[in-house]
C-alpha cells in the first residue's frame, strides 16, 4: 500500500468485548462490620479500605476539618507503635497508606504487595482501633497544618474553591473545603477522642478488600483484626440544608500579582444518590465533562482563552453542586465570562442534538472499564456504593442508565440545575481590574486571601 | 527472572520504514492502549525557540489530512476512549486508551497525523495562546513556579537539557507557523518513533493493522543528535529570586546526575528513595518531623540520555532557608560518611518493586514502560529485567554514589524569596 491509498475514513469498529463490573461478596461480622471482597488475580497486590460513614455531625460543623485532622492523627501513634515506627512499617512494605476524613466519612486505605497483606491489614486495624492520639504529635500536626494552610493561601486555585464553597453552602458543613486557622487552633485531643468514640462504629463501617486474596481468607483475617471492635453509644447526627440560592452574585478574591483570572461559576445541584444524578451527569458531559465537551471546545479550541475549561458535578452524600471553571488570561477575562454564560444558557435553551448525545453516552460507557483497570479504582467504586447508599447493582446497570438518557431529559436536567441567572461567580485575580467586568453580572463583593471583605 | 512473578508478554517488530512496533497482549479488560513515542523533546529545540516541542505537541491535536481540527479528540471520545500527550526533555508521546474493538480508529488517527499533519496559521495562533495560558497556570501564577524553571537553567551549562520545556513567553511569541512545519518534517517520521499497542489484542491482527496504516509512511533522514555534553561543575552555584506569589521562603537544590542506565543510576535512585520517599525517609524525618523546619520537602532524580539532575524542593517554615539548607546538607553528608543500613536498602528495594508493579497494572502503564525502553535503549525486554538491576544494589554502592554526587561543588541552589506585591504594570508576568 502506498501513502496515496491511505484510507480516507476511519475503520469501522469491530465487535465490542464483554465487560462486567467485577463480582464481589459481602459478609457481616458479629459486630456488624460488613466485609466486601473482590478477588482479582491479575496482580499480586491487595488494596484494603476501611470506610466509616459518619453522616453530617455537629462536631464537624463546629470544627471544620475535624474528621480530616483525626484521619491524619490515626498515623501518629498506637499503644504499640510510635508515629515513626508506623511510618517505617508502611514504607518498608512499599505500601501506600491513605487516611482521609470529610464531612461524610472517615476512610483508611492501604495498598500492598500480596506478601505483605496480613501485615498491611493488621496495621490498618491498629490505626483505626488503637490510635493513641498523643499530645506531642497532635501539637506537631497542628503546627504543620497551620503552616500548610498559610502556604495554600498563595495558590489561586485553592483560594477560588474555598471562597466558592463557603458562599454556596453558607452554614452547611459542606461550606468548608478544609480546616480553618480557627479550627486548627482550637481542636483538642478531647474533640478527637469524643468524635472517634461516637463515630467509629463497626455497624456503620465497611471493609473493602480488592486484589489477589480470596473471600474466605479475607473474611477470616478481617475477623481476626476487627472482630473485637465494639459499638459505641448512639449519638445525635446533624440535619442541615444547603441555603437557597441567593441570586446571581460575584465574589472577587484579590490576588494582586495575578497573571491570570481563575473563574468558577457554581450552582447547587444533586447529591450522588439522587435519581437525577445519571442524566445530570450525561448533561454535564455535554457541557464540560472533558476535552471533547462544549466548554473546552469553545474557550480553548475556538478562542484560545485558557489551557482548559471544564464543568464538574461535585455530588456528595447530602447535597451537591455544579462548578464550571477555567484559568484564563487576565486580558480575556471578559470574553471568557461571556462564553461561559453563552454555554450555560445554550444547554438550557437548545435541545441537545442526537449525535452529540450519543457521543457523550459512548464516552461515558466506553471509559467505564478503562477506569477500572487498577484494584484501587475497583475499590473506590465499591466504596462509593456504601458511602452513597446505592443499590448493590448500581455499577452493573450504570451503562444502561447512561444510554437511556434522552435529549429531553438532558435539557430538563440543564433547566433544573444549570441556572446562570442564579449562579455564584468567583474570580481570583486583580480586584481593581475585575470589578468593572463583574458589575454587569450582579452585586460584587471583594475579599482578601483570608476571605475577609475588602472595602 | 527474579523480581517479577509474571513477565510482560510482548513482541518487537521493525517495519520497513523503520517504525518500531511493540505488541503486548493482556485480556484482563476489553481495552487497549496505543502509545506513539517520538524521539524529540525540548532537548531538540533551537536557542530562541524554547518551548517549541511542547507547542508542537499541541499542533498534533489540530487536525491532519483526514481528521479535521478537534476531530481527533472527538473521534476518540465518541469511541469511548481517552487520550493525551506530553512533552519531555527527550521524547514527545501521544496515547489513547480505547475499547479494544476501536483499536483501528486509534491507529488510523495516529498514522494520519504521522503522515500528513495539517499545520495552519489559524490553529497555530490558537495553540500558541493556549500554551501561554498553560505556562501561566502552571508556572507564572503559582508560588515557586519560576524558581522551578530557573534551577535547571542555572545547574546545567548544556542548553539542550538546561532550558525548561515550557519555554519563555518571548520565545513562544517569536515562533512561526513555518517553524512548526519544519519541525514536523524533521522529527515526525516513522524511523524516529516507537508504536506500542498493549491490551486486549490478537497480536497478528494488531501487527497487520499497524502495517496497514503505518508502513507506507516514508522514512526520513534521521534528525541531528542534540549536544549532550556537560562540563563537570567546578564550583557551587547559587541564585535568589523574588517570588511575588510565595507566602514563605523556599528553594530548589540540584546536583548533576549520571546518564540513563549507567552503573551509578541504580544506587542513586535508591538513595533518592531513602532520602525522600515517605514519612520514614531521612529528609522528612529531619526537616519536617524532628526540626519542623520545612512544610514540604520533595525530591526527584531524572536519568536521561544526557546530563540529568537530582533535585530537592523545600518550602521553609522560618523567615529564611538557612536552617533547611543546613539540615539537608547534614543529611546528605551523613549518607556519604555513614552509609546506609541493610534494612534501609531493603526498604528502598521493596518500594521500587511495589511502585513498578503498580505501574504495570494498566494497559497504558505497560505501553509506556515498553515504549520508553524501546525508544531510549532499543530493548523492550528491559521491562522484564531492569528491576533486577535495582534489586542488586548494595549498601556500599549507595554510599559510593552519595560521596560522588552530593558534593558542594556539584551543587546549585535557587532560592525563592517572598516579595511584596508589584505595583500595577510591574514585573510580574
Amino acid at each position: 500500500m502506498n501513502t496515496a491509498s491511505f484510507p480516507h475514513k476511519p475503520p469501522a469498529p469491530g465487535t465490542a468485548g464483554e465487560y462486567r463490573f467485577p463480582a464481589f461478596t459481602e459478609d457481616r461480622l458479629d459486630n456488624g462490620l460488613r466485609v466486601l471482597v473482590c478477588q482479582d488475580r491479575r496482580v499480586a497486590r491487595v488494596c484494603a479500605t476501611l470506610l466509616i460513614t459518619t453522616g453530617l455531625t455537629p462536631d464537624e460543623q463546629r470544627l471544620p476539618g475535624l474528621s480530616k485532622f483525626l484521619a491524619e492523627m490515626l498515623k501518629e501513634g498506637t499503644s504499640t507503635r510510635t508515629a515513626d515506627e508506623i511510618a517505617e512499617a508502611i514504607d518498608f512494605m512499599g505500601a501506600e497508606l491513605e487516611t482521609i476524613g470529610s464531612q461524610d466519612m472517615v476512610r483508611a486505605s492501604i495498598s500492598v504487595l500480596e506478601e505483605y497483606f496480613a501485615d498491611g491489614l493488621g496495621l490498618l486495624g491498629e490505626l483505626v482501633l488503637d490510635a493513641t492520639l498523643p499530645d506531642d504529635e497532635l501539637e506537631r500536626l497542628r503546627r504543620r497544618e497551620l503552616a500548610a494552610l498559610a502556604n495554600k493561601h498563595s495558590q489561586p486555585g485553592y483560594l477560588g474553591r474555598k471562597a466558592c464553597y463557603r458562599a454556596l453552602f453558607g452554614e452547611h458543613p459542606y461550606a468548608a473545603i478544609d480546616a480553618t486557622e480557627e479550627s486548627l487552633t482550637a481542636v483538642s485531643r478531647g474533640d478527637l477522642t469524643e468524635f472517634r468514640g461516637a463515630q467509629f462504629d463497626p455497624a456503620r463501617a465497611h471493609l473493602i478488600i480488592v486484589g489477589s486474596v480470596g473471600r474466605n481468607e479475607a473474611v477470616r483475617m478481617a475477623e481476626s483484626v476487627f472482630g473485637g471492635w465494639q459499638a459505641p453509644e448512639p449519638t445525635e447526627s446533624l440535619t442541615a440544608q444547603a441555603p437557597p440560592s441567593a441570586g446571581r452574585r460575584a465574589l472577587i478574591i484579590d490576588f494582586p500579582n495575578a497573571v491570570q483570572s481563575n473563574i468558577l461559576i457554581a450552582n447547587h445541584a444533586v447529591p450522588f444518590g439522587h435519581p437525577d444524578f445519571i442524566p445530570f451527569k450525561v448533561m454535564n458531559q455535554v457541557l464540560g465533562g472533558s476535552y471533547a465537551s462544549r466548554l473546552f471546545m469553545n474557550l480553548r479550541e475556538e478562542k484560545g482563552y485558557t489551557y482548559g475549561a471544564y464543568s464538574r458535578p461535585d455530588a456528595r452524600v447530602e447535597a451537591g453542586c455544579l462548578v464550571s471553571w477555567a484559568a484564563v488570561g487576565k486580558d480575556v477575562t471578559d470574553g471568557a465570562l461571556t462564553e461561559f454564560f453563552h454555554e450555560l444558557n445554550r444547554i438550557r435553551d437548545e435541545r441537545v442534538g442526537d449525535e452529540e448525545l450519543k457521543s457523550v453516552q459512548s464516552f461515558l460507557t466506553g471509559i467505564f472499564p478503562i477506569a477500572l483497570e487498577r484494584i484501587e479504582q475497583i475499590a473506590a467504586h465499591i466504596v462509593s456504593l456504601k458511602l452513597y447508599g446505592l443499590p448493590r447493582d448500581h455499577w452493573d446497570t450504570y451503562r444502561d442508565r447512561i444510554n437511556a438518557a434522552t435529549p429531553e431529559q438532558v435539557q430538563q436536567m440543564a433547566r433544573q440545575y444549570v441556572r446562570p441567572d442564579e449562579a455564584l461567580i468567583v474570580v481570583v485575580g486583580r480586584a481593581d481590574e475585575l470589578r468593572p467586568l463583574l458589575e454587569p453580572y450582579g452585586p460584587v463583593t471583594v475579599l482578601d486571601k483570608t476571605g475577609a471583605p475588602v472595602t | 527472572m527474579a523480581a517479577m512473578k509474571e513477565a510482560i508478554d510482548f513482541q518487537h517488530h521493525v517495519l520497513d520504514n523503520g517504525l518500531r512496533v511493540v505488541l503486548s497482549p493482556n485480556t484482563a479488560t476489553p481495552c487497549v492502549a496505543v502509545a506513539v513515542y517520538y524521539d524529540v523533546g525540548s532537548r531538540n529545540e533551537m536557542p530562541g525557540r524554547s518551548g517549541f516541542a511542547h507547542l508542537f505537541e499541541h499542533m498534533m491535536f489540530q487536525g491532519s489530512e483526514h481528521a479535521a481540527k478537534t476531530e481527533h479528540m472527538k473521534l476518540i471520545s465518541n469511541a469511548g476512549g481517552d487520550l493525551n500527550g506530553s512533552t519531555g526533555e527527550e521524547c514527545t508521546n501521544y496515547f489513547e486508551t480505547v475499547p479494544s474493538h476501536q483499536l483501528g480508529l486509534a491507529l488510523w488517527l495516529e498514522a494520519d497525523r504521522m503522515r500528513a499533519l495539517n499545520v495552519t496559521k489559524e490553529n497555530f495562533e490558537n495553540q500558541r495562546a493556549t500554551v501561554k495560558e498553560e505556562r501561566r497556570q502552571s508556572v507564572d501564577n503559582q508560588p515557586y513556579g519560576p524558581a522551578r524553571l530557573r534551577i535547571r537553567e542555572l545547574a546545567l551549562e548544556n542548553w539542550a537539557f538546561g532550558h525548561d520545556g515550557f519555554g519563555s513567553i518571548a520565545d513562544l511569541d517569536a515562533a512561526t507557523v513555518e517553524d512548526a512545519q519544519a519541525f514536523y518534517n524533521l522529527h515526525y517520521a516513522p524511523n524516529n518513533a516507537v508504536l506500542t499497542i498493549a491490551g486486549d489484542i490478537d497480536t497478528d491482527d494488531a501487527l497487520a493493522q499497524a502495517r496497514r496504516y503505518f508502513e507506507a509512511i516514508p522514512a526520513n533522514k534521521p534528525p541531528p543528535s542534540p549536544d549532550t555534553t556537560e562540563p563537570p561543575q567546578t564550583a557551587e552555584k547559587h541564585e535568589r529570586l523574588d517570588d511575588r506569589h510565595a507566602a514563605m521562603p523556599g528553594f530548589w537544590l540540584a546536583y548533576h546526575a549520571p546518564e540513563r542506565r549507567t552503573p551509578d543510576t541504580y544506587p542513586l535512585l535508591l538513595a533518592q528513595r531513602i532520602l525522600l520517599h515517605g514519612r520514614s525517609s531521612r529528609l522528612y524525618k529531619s526537616l519536617i518531623k524532628q526540626h519542623e523546619a520545612a512544610i514540604r520537602c520533595m525530591g526527584f532524580v531524572e536519568f536521561v540520555r544526557g546530563p540529568g539532575l537530582f533535585t530537592i524542593w523545600t518550602i521553609s517554615k522560618g523567615d529564611d532557608n538557612e536552617q533547611c539548607k543546613t539540615l539537608i546538607e547534614s543529611e546528605l553528608r551523613r549518607l556519604a560518611d555513614g552509609g546506609v543500613s541493610e534494612y534501609e536498602v531493603q526498604k528502598a528495594k521493596n518500594l521500587i518493586k511495589a511502585q513498578y508493579l503498580d505501574q504495570l497494572q494498566t494497559n497504558l502503564g505497560r505501553a509506556m514502560v515498553l515504549a520508553e525502553f524501546t525508544l531510549y535503549d532499543g530493548e523492550p525486554a528491559l521491562a522484564n529485567t531492569e528491576l533486577d538491576r535495582y534489586l542488586a544494589v548494595s549498601a556500599d554502592d549507595i554510599q559510593r554514589v552519595a560521596r560522588k554526587y552530593f558534593t558542594v561543588q556539584n551543587r546549585t541552589t535557587v532560592e525563592a524569596i517572598p516579595a511584596p506585591p508589584a505595583t500595577q504594570g510591574g514585573k510580574a508576568g
